[in-house]
């Protein structure tokens, strides 16, 4: 078709009103520089962004095993006596720490010329068990001061 | 809006060619390419934007005397998703009317060519597309082969094919 050979003049004859303007060129420059500034931000902080979700995940999962249920009355311990008498009263963590150091500090300060200071667990007793204050049935460990 | 230009840092691409130099020679070409194909100014002027836009983020590594191949290359992929996309559209509102942009000068002898750019836009993409490559462009068949990734036979048999469609279309025949 001699029509179609010639395209290129019709075109520029047709449309030789539709340029790339200025206008359509800022047009490119701003879009540009917009998406650009979008799509630049979230690539630099997408490692940060990912750490950080894993290190929130970690910590709300391991927060909670951690503490444990009923955390805020503190950690109670279930105290067999000797006699393998279960005792319904518990004993709370944090007390215990308490008279332990106390103990500490008293073993230290008789430890010298006092034989009467220190406990010794019988070797039949090697069960971790603690008494109540309550309870009379103390374990069976015959103190060096009697 | 200046300050927001600023910010942009364009740097030459491998072929040397700046921006500027690539705007100036090419998007005219770009921009009536996509009118042909689509037939609607704003939307042809969106894919001349797009177009640039992806030079200027991107920054192929352009061979000298390739970057048009390549631009009009990301152009028809970009009409072509377009014109997928407004599918129903078309059919439904059918083809929109292909607007003439003469220059004043030109307004009197652009009238009596309507009808073979008219005849254009209405052909199938395929077809379209090696049209304005091979006869707009002036591209050779394995050139076009080359930009639209297909067989040159294929090329040429569009060729052939759309050349029959638009000769039927302007004696007033219905294409089958």
């Amino acid at each position: 078709m001699n029509s179609l050979d010639q395209l290129p003049e019709i075109t520029s004859e047709i449309l030789s009103g539709l340029k790339a303007d200025e206008t359509l060129k800022h047009r490119i420059l701003l879009s540009a520089a917009e998406s650009g500034r979008s799509t630049r931000v979230p690539r630099r902080t997408l490692v940060p962004l990912c750490a950080l979700s894993a290190l929130v995940i970690a910590l709300c999962v391991l927060i909670p095993q951690l503490s444990g249920p009923g955390s805020s009355s503190g950690t109670s311990i279930q105290v067999i006596a000797a006699g393998s008498r279960r005792t319904s009263s518990p004993i709370h963590l944090h007390s215990m720490i308490t008279t332990a150091a106390n103990l500490d500090h008293e073993e230290k300060a008789a430890c010298d010329d006092s034989p009467s200071g220190v406990e010794e667990l019988s070797p039949e007793n090697d069960d971790f068990s603690v008494a109540s204050p309550e309870d009379d049935s103390l374990p069976e460990t015959e103190s060096p001061a009697e | 809006m200046s300050e927001s230009l600023n910010q942009l840092e364009w740097t030459e691409d491998a072929s040397g060619a700046s921006f500027e130099e690539l705007y100036e020679s090419y998007a005219t070409d770009v921009l009536r390419v996509a009118y042909y194909y689509l037939g609607d100014r704003q939307r042809a002027e969106d894919v001349t934007q797009d177009v640039f836009v992806k030079l200027i983020q991107n920054r192929p590594a352009l061979v000298r005397g390739k970057e048009k191949p390549w631009l009009l290359k990301v152009t028809l992929n970009r009409c072509r998703d377009l014109w997928r996309s407004s599918w129903l559209k078309k059919v439904v509102l059918g083809h929109p009317a292909f607007e003439l942009f003469p220059a004043e000068d030109d307004i009197g002898k652009a009238s009596d060519r309507l009808s073979l750019a008219e005849a254009i836009n209405h052909l199938p993409a395929d077809f379209k597309e090696v049209v304005l490559l091979h006869y707009y462009q002036g591209y050779g068949v394995s050139d076009v082969a080359q930009i639209l990734g297909i067989a040159e036979g294929t090329v040429s048999s569009r060729l052939s094919r759309a050349r029959s469609r638009l000769q039927n279309e302007l004696k007033g025949e219905d294409n089958p």
